[in-house]
Parts: structure tokens; sequence; C-alpha cells
């Protein structure tokens, strides 16, 4: 047993001690009742976390979710005689049904109709009951597993916690895994995460499933715990409250929304008196602890971690030069045979309009493995819209896309991503919640087969991918010099840093084509050499094709093998580094004299 | 029978229109969903109450309440809805906004009591009504249909006609180009709060003679001016006018014909349903067919 294994073990083993302390010590009903609704809220925080805290979604009526399976398992079993498991089965089924619609709605646009979705499903549901089943449903019999009943308080208290300590360790696995990391880049920026090969539709909506599934289990076990089922367990208020929960415990610590519900449901007891300013506090509360807590109760340890932290600041320094010794190679001088290779990437005849503007007009490129090929013009030229075309970011008007003879026009990010185009930004985006190595590991995001299940019961399959993955994702930081701060969150990360990691973070995807946007924009001259070297380097020894928009033409000129200039959306000249440098055309575009 | 229907629903539908244009506006100034707003207009019968006890003539009780509703919608922007942008992009300023509106809510009561209170119509006698197609208008009906009609033709002429207007136009179109021209985004965001709590003030206080003041109607009226904002299409101005008032006659006939309940019911179901036929709302399909 190693000694993160211990680790992983501290949280659910204190919980349990607890759990079965308080079970020896206490003989008081009221504090089963209590403890045992703390559990089940717990369930239902959980899964609200997972969506909140782990892809940045959120949802206004998981109230909702929690009163459709609490109805169906109290119709089930209290007026078909179903067995609880059966009838809980169906009701999380139902429940994450629901949400599959509800996600599959909000995905129809970016922004925040999830948070609208949900909150029309939670009043809607809440209607619902309020008008068709007013009469509510009672004698919700006990739970019964197999002929075993827990019916005492104490019974029902102590399975409710074992499923909120499996709950804790399944979304803690789920967020450490291949998911977990999908779902960190989609909260941290959708773009960078699509371009490194994630489904974003797919994550969203399994996340959502898996949140609304979460719901469910709560609510299943809620009908059994009151004994009845009425509408008014179930209204908004109790979907700000389970959102409370998880922004009070913490919505980026697993453990957070845990300590959340416990805060919630244990913390009002000793105000009864307070009983009508409860709601006011509420207001108060999730105002304050957004704008001055964001991370929470379980933020604390790990605010003062990165204190302690930023007294030695992180440098742009490598712990020594030698990662970047120069390249023996002459620069871009014998080009790669080309003529019998297919191409890497080919273009043809792209056309794309913003309204009235023809930001690309009849383009064509070829990009060979193996060979630098830059993509020069003036500010507006249309270089950036390229990239975005080429890779599934914008849908060319007209034209083709292929990548080794695969036809590719028209298809999302992620696909790209899949068949080995990977891609830097203008604008370095990394995904900041991650460290450095796992932004790397996100590269091979694609090429990993865990699927969110079996990364939650971290399956024998699924811990040797991650350790490969992990091993490979080390070998990538290793070569962009970043190896030392592989732990570090990325936002720590200074910006020549980030384009190193955003180059790591491409290697991982295994490409076959490499497209960078202006990887030395902001960089001071000797680091734009180093990043020079670094993306030469890449391309010879892993037989890559590279494309390179930079506005530092020594730079870019030195690296290519070939040049493709662009002026206001048309190739106006193709060449060497030699040709283009005495083409009088390009040097006038430059300058802007008449020609 | 239909008469009435209509009169309570273009009345009502004249309400959710009013908290419609507040979402719209705030949202493509600052692409934040505040739902305060609902909250805002249920209380601002109480505050402009508050000024008439305190001796000044209604008119100017109600001017000084519209003054002191924008200045808390100032006050809220600064103190939760801005810094939790900056804390938690995107979900932050929902949750403080939810938080804002459980403030006003339960923190209300404090200040006025618990009970709801009479506010005297514009003009007239309280009830005073009117026969008008066929149904009994209510006289305080056509000062809030008035009301709600001037104040969307001084924002369409604000928008499209002032630099300032054109200033949060570009702003919300693109930010970082608008910041380039010297727009300040912060300064919109605020602005646009403030705009937006004014007109649900000036909804609420106009509201109030029929509804009774400070009622807990505010999550309804909140959440219909949404319904409202979503069928409009939430990127356009005239889209919230005519979600308004389409939700509000179609609910007032939903509830003629079936019960309050029903009619809720089939609100939030053709909610979600828009959201997943027609996410860009009823009016953006039109716009962008004529394009």
């Amino acid at each position: 047993m190693t000694r993160r294994n211990l680790q992983l073990l501290v949280v659910p083993g204190l919980l349990l001690a607890v759990v079965l302390g308080f079970s020896l010590v206490t003989d008081s009903l009221y504090r089963y009742q209590l403890g045992t609704l703390a559990g089940i809220y717990a369930v239902a925080a959980v899964g609200l976390g997972l969506l909140l805290g782990g892809s940045g979604q959120i949802s206004l009526g998981h109230a909702g979710f929690v009163g459709a399976a609490a109805w169906a398992v109290g119709v089930f079993t209290r007026e078909q005689g179903w067995p609880w498991l059966l009838a809980a089965a169906v009701g999380i089924i139902i429940a994450t049904l629901v949400g599959v619609v509800l996600g599959y709605a909000a995905l129809r646009l970016e922004g925040h109709y999830l948070a609208l979705a949900t909150l029309a499903f939670g009043l809607l549901f809440f209607e619902f009951m309020d008008t068709y089943l007013t009469a509510g449903i009672y004698g919700v019999p006990a739970i019964d597993i197999f002929g075993f009943e827990f019916k005492s308080a104490k019974a029902l208290f102590i399975a409710v916690w074992i499923i909120v300590i499996l709950c804790y360790i399944g979304s803690r696995a789920m967020l450490t895994s291949r998911f977990g990391r999908a779902l960190a880049a989609l909260r941290d920026d959708p773009l960078a995460a699509s371009s490194t090969g994630v489904n974003l539709a797919r994550t969203k909506i399994t996340v959502f499933a898996i949140s609304a599934a979460l719901g469910g289990l709560a609510g299943a076990l809620f009908a059994p715990y009151q004994a009845s089922v009425t509408d008014s367990s179930f209204g908004f208020f109790l979907s700000v409250n389970l959102l409370m929960m998880v922004i009070i415990g913490g919505m980026r610590s697993p453990a957070g929304p845990i300590v959340g519900a416990l805060f919630l449901v244990i913390v009002p007891e000793f105000g009864r008196q307070w009983e009508e300013y409860r709601l006011l506090g509420y207001g108060i509360a999730l105002v304050a602890v957004i704008v001055l807590f964001p991370g929470g109760i379980t933020s604390i340890g790990e605010r003062l971690r990165r204190r302690a932290v930023a007294v030695d600041p992180v440098t742009a320094a490598s712990p020594d030069g030698a990662e970047f010794e120069h390249a023996a190679e002459p620069h871009g001088a014998s080009a790669p045979q080309e003529a019998a290779a297919t191409p890497a990437l080919s273009v043809a005849g792209i056309c794309k309009r913003f309204g009235g503007l023809e930001a690309l007009v009849d383009v064509d490129l070829n990009v060979y493995p193996g060979e630098i090929h830059a993509l020069i013009g003036p500010n507006g030229a249309g270089k950036t819209t390229l990239f975005n075309c080429v890779s599934g970011v914008d849908m060319p008007d007209s034209g083709t896309v292929t990548m080794g003879g695969l036809e590719m026009t028209g298809k999302p990010a992620h696909t790209f991503a899949q068949k080995g185009l990977m891609r830097t930004f203008q604008h370095a985006r990394v995904f900041g919640g991650l460290s450095v190595l796992e932004n790397v590991m996100v590269g091979s995001h694609s090429a990993m087969r865990t699927d969110p299940l079996r990364g939650m019961l971290r399956t024998p399959a699924a811990r040797k991918e991650e350790r490969a993955i992990s091993d490979l994702a080390m070998g990538h930081l290793e070569a962009v010099g970043l190896l030392h701060l592989q732990s570090r969150p990325a936002d720590e990360l200074t910006l020549a840093d980030e384009r190193r990691l955003e180059i790591a973070r491409c290697l991982a995807g295994d490409p076959s084509i490499l497209l960078f946007d202006e990887p030395a924009a902001g960089l001071g001259d000797a680091e734009a050499a180093e990043l020079g070297e670094l993306i030469l380097r890449i391309c010879r020894r892993q037989n890559i094709g590279v494309v390179l928009i930079e506005h530092h033409l020594e730079m870019a000129l030195g690296l290519a093998n070939r040049v493709t200039v662009l002026d206001f959306g048309e190739v106006i000249a193709r060449g060497t580094p030699d040709e283009i440098r005495n083409n009088e055309t390009v040097v006038a575009a430059y300058i802007g004299t008449a020609a | 029978m239909s008469g009435q229907l209509l009169s309570s629903g273009v009345t009502f539908g004249a309400i959710y229109a009013m908290v419609a244009l507040g979402y719209h506006l705030i949202f493509v100034s600052s692409g934040i969903l505040n739902f305060a707003l609902g909250e805002q207009l249920a209380i601002a019968g109480l505050i402009a109450l508050s000024f008439h006890e305190m001796g000044l003539p209604m008119p100017i009780a109600i001017l000084a309440a519209l003054i002191t509703g924008s200045l808390v919608g100032l006050v809220y922007e600064r103190l939760a809805l801005a810094p939790a942008e900056r804390s938690l992009p995107g979900a932050g300023p929902i949750i403080t906004s939810i938080g804002v509106a459980l403030i006003f809510t339960h923190g209300r009561t404090l200040i006025w009591g618990p009970n709801p209170k009479a506010f005297p119509p514009f003009s007239g006698e309280s009830n005073a009504a009117v026969d008008f197609l066929g149904g009994r208008w209510l006289v305080q009906s056509f000062w809030v249909i008035g009301i709600v009609a001037v104040m969307t033709a001084a924002l369409l002429l604000f928008l499209r006609r002032t630099y300032l207007g054109r200033q949060w136009r570009a702003a919300a179109q693109n930010p970082v180009g608008a910041q380039l021209c010297g727009v300040n985004p912060a300064a919109v965001t605020a602005g646009s709060v403030m705009v937006a709590s004014f007109l649900v003030t000036l909804g609420g206080i106009a509201i109030a003679p029929i509804v009774l003041a400070g009622g807990f109607y505010g999550l309804t009226f909140g959440v219909k001016g949404f319904v409202a904002a979503i069928l409009g299409g939430f990127e356009s101005t005239g889209g919230a006018i005519v979600g308004g008032m389409t939700i509000g006659i179609l609910e007032s006939f939903l509830a003629g014909q079936l019960s309050n309940a029903h009619a809720d019911i089939i609100l939030f179901a053709v909610l979600i349903l828009m959201l997943i036929v027609r996410p860009k709302g009823l009016i953006a399909v039109r716009e962008a067919a004529r394009a």
C-alpha cells in the first residue's frame, strides 16, 4: 500500500469512524433523524458539486430530481408493493433520463440556459406535484434490502452514511480520472477543451446525468426516511438549499458538499429562536461566500498552502539551460522530400465570410509531414480564421479540409483533435484549475479508453492506463522543460511557460499536424528563440507537419521550409523563405506602398 | 368572460414584459442573469408607501422610490454581482443574485412587517373600472399598460439614438472592442442593472394597486418574466415585450379555462420546450429569416 493510497483512506476512514462513534454514544432518535437527513442531502449535494465545481454548470432545479425519484419510490413501494431496490432503481433512472433531456436542452445555446432549463423544470415539477399529487403519499415502507429492513433510525442512519461515503469515494475518483479532467477542461476553457479532443456536448450531458442520478438516489432514500412523499419537501427552496451546501462546503473539493450538508442541517438547529431570519441569513451567506470565499469551508487549507507557496514565486527559468541546447541542423535549408508523400493537411478552396467581410477567399494550403509551413500576412489577413476553419472551430462556407487523405470538412473540433490535429492559441489557453501534469494528460483524452464509470471504480485497466498516460505526459513535460513544475496549478505559470505547456499538451495528442498561432507573441527575444528551437526539434524528430502563424518575420522565415502569405483573405504568394524575402508583392503588402 | 381574461392577461403581461426588459438589458450588456429583479418588483410599492408616510405627496414619493430602487440596484451590482463574476465567472452572479433575492424577500419583514399593504391607484377610486372590449378593465390597468409602453419606447430611443445607448450595445456585442474605444464595461454593467432596477421598481409600483404592495409574488413575476424573455429571445428588445404580452394573455386564458396551477404547468413546459426547439426565441427566428 503506497503513501498516496493511505492518504486516500483518510477522509472516508474519518467519516466512517465518526458515524460509527456517533451511533455508539447516542440513543437520541432526534439526532439520528437529523444526521440521516444531512446524509441524504449530502448525496444530492455531492451530485450538484460534480456539476457546479467539476464542470462549472449550474442547476437551479435539483429538488426536481430528488422529488421525482422520491415520488417514484413512494408510488412503487407503497402502492405497487415493489421491493425498495427495484423502486429506487426506477426512480434513479427517471431522474437520470430527465437530466439527459434537460442537458440536451441546455446544449442548444451557450451560457446560462442550463440554469433556466433546470429552474423551469424544478418549478414545473413542484407545480405538477402540487396540482396532481396534492394528497401526497403516506406510509412509505422502510428500506428493505433482501429481507433486511432498515426500520430503526440508527440502522437507516448508518446505511445512509455508508452510501454518502461511497458517493464521496466515487466522486473523488471520478474527478481525478480522465472524465474529471475533461470536466475541468470544459469548465476552465471550453474552446481549448474541444480543440484538445474533449467532446463538449457528450461531457456536459454525461455530468448532468450523473448529477441527476445522485439527486435521484437522495430522493430514493428520502421517501422511506420521511415515510411519506409530499410536494412541500421539493420546492425551489430545496434547490437553493442544495446549492448553498455545495457553495458553503466548497465546490472544488469532493468533501465540500458533505461538509456543507452537515453544516446547513446542523447549524440552524442551534439557532432555532432565529428561525424567521434563517432565509435572510442564507441570502447573506450566498453572497458573502461567493464573493469572499468562493472555495467554501474545505478550501481554507488550500488557501493557506497557496499563501505559503507564494513566498517562493514560480519563475520562467528552467532549472538549467540544458534542455535548450541549440539544434545542430541548419534551419529550413533542406526541405524534406514532399513530392511523393501525402500531405498531412490539405486545404482546398476555403472561403469564409463574416457578414459582408470576405475573411478567406479560395485559400489552398498543403502541409507535409516533417515540414514547417509558415503562414504570414498583415493583421487581419485571415490567418487565425484559416486556423479556425481547419481545426473545426469555425465552419468554412466552402472548400474542403483533408487530413492524410481523410475528409474532415465540417467535422467538430474534437474530431480534428482525435484524428491528430492539435493547436495552440494566440492567447495561451491552459486549464487553470488543473495541475501542469493534468493539463498535459487532457491532451491524451481521445487516446484514452477509460469511461466515467470505470474511472469512478478505478478498475485495474483504468489505473494501468492512467499510469501509462501520466508517464507519457511527464515525458512531454520534460521535452518542453516544465517537468519541475508538474504538480503546480497551471494558473500559476508565466506566459512563456503557459505556451510551453500548450505545446506539451499538443504533443500528448500524438499529433500528425500541429498548428501554432503566434507562439512567440509577448515573449522576449531569448524566449522566442528557445521556443523556435523547440518547434523545430518537435517537427523534425517526430515527423509532424507544422503550420506556424508568426508576426516575428525573421523567426518565421528562419524556421520555415515553405511560406504562404495571406493578405485580405487571399493567398498573395507562396514559396521558400528566400523567394518570399524577395517577392515584391509581399514587401508591398507589408510596407503598404502601391506596388 | 374572454374580455375579462384579456384585461387581466394584458395587465399582467405588461408587467412580465417590464421584468423581461430588465433581464434582457442586463443580459445583453453583461451576460449576467439577475434573479433579484422579481423580488425588487415585489418591494417597490413598499418603498413608495414609506416615502409617502414620511409626508411626501404620492407622485414625489414614487419618484423617490424609483431613485432608491435604482440605487439599490447599483449597490448590489457593485457588492454582489460584479465581484461574483470575478471570483466565479458565469455561475457566480446567478448564485449571488439568488442571495440578493432572498435578502429582499426575507429582509423586508424587518422593515415593513410580514403583511402586504394596500396601495392607492394612480387615479380615481380603488377598483374603479370601465367597460372595454367586452370586459371590465381596472383604470389602473391602463396606467400599467401606458407606463410599460412609454418605458419601452424610451428604452428603444435610448439604445438606438443616444451616444450612451450605442456604447451599451457596442459593449454587449464586443466587450474588448468597445473597451478599446473607451467604453468602460464595468460602468455599462452597473448602468444596466440600475436601469433594470428602475424598470422593475416602476412596474412594481404600477401593479401594486392591483396586487398589493409587498406581496410574496416576487418569484412568480421573476419567473414569468424569464419565460417571457426566453419566448421573445433573450437578446431582442422587442421580443421582451411580445414575450411578456404573450405569456400574460396565454396564462390568463389557460387559468380561465383550467386553473392557475395548470396554467403554470403549461407555461413552464412551454419554457422547457422553447429551450429545446427554439432557444433563440420566436422573435429572433423571424429576424433571422428576414436577414
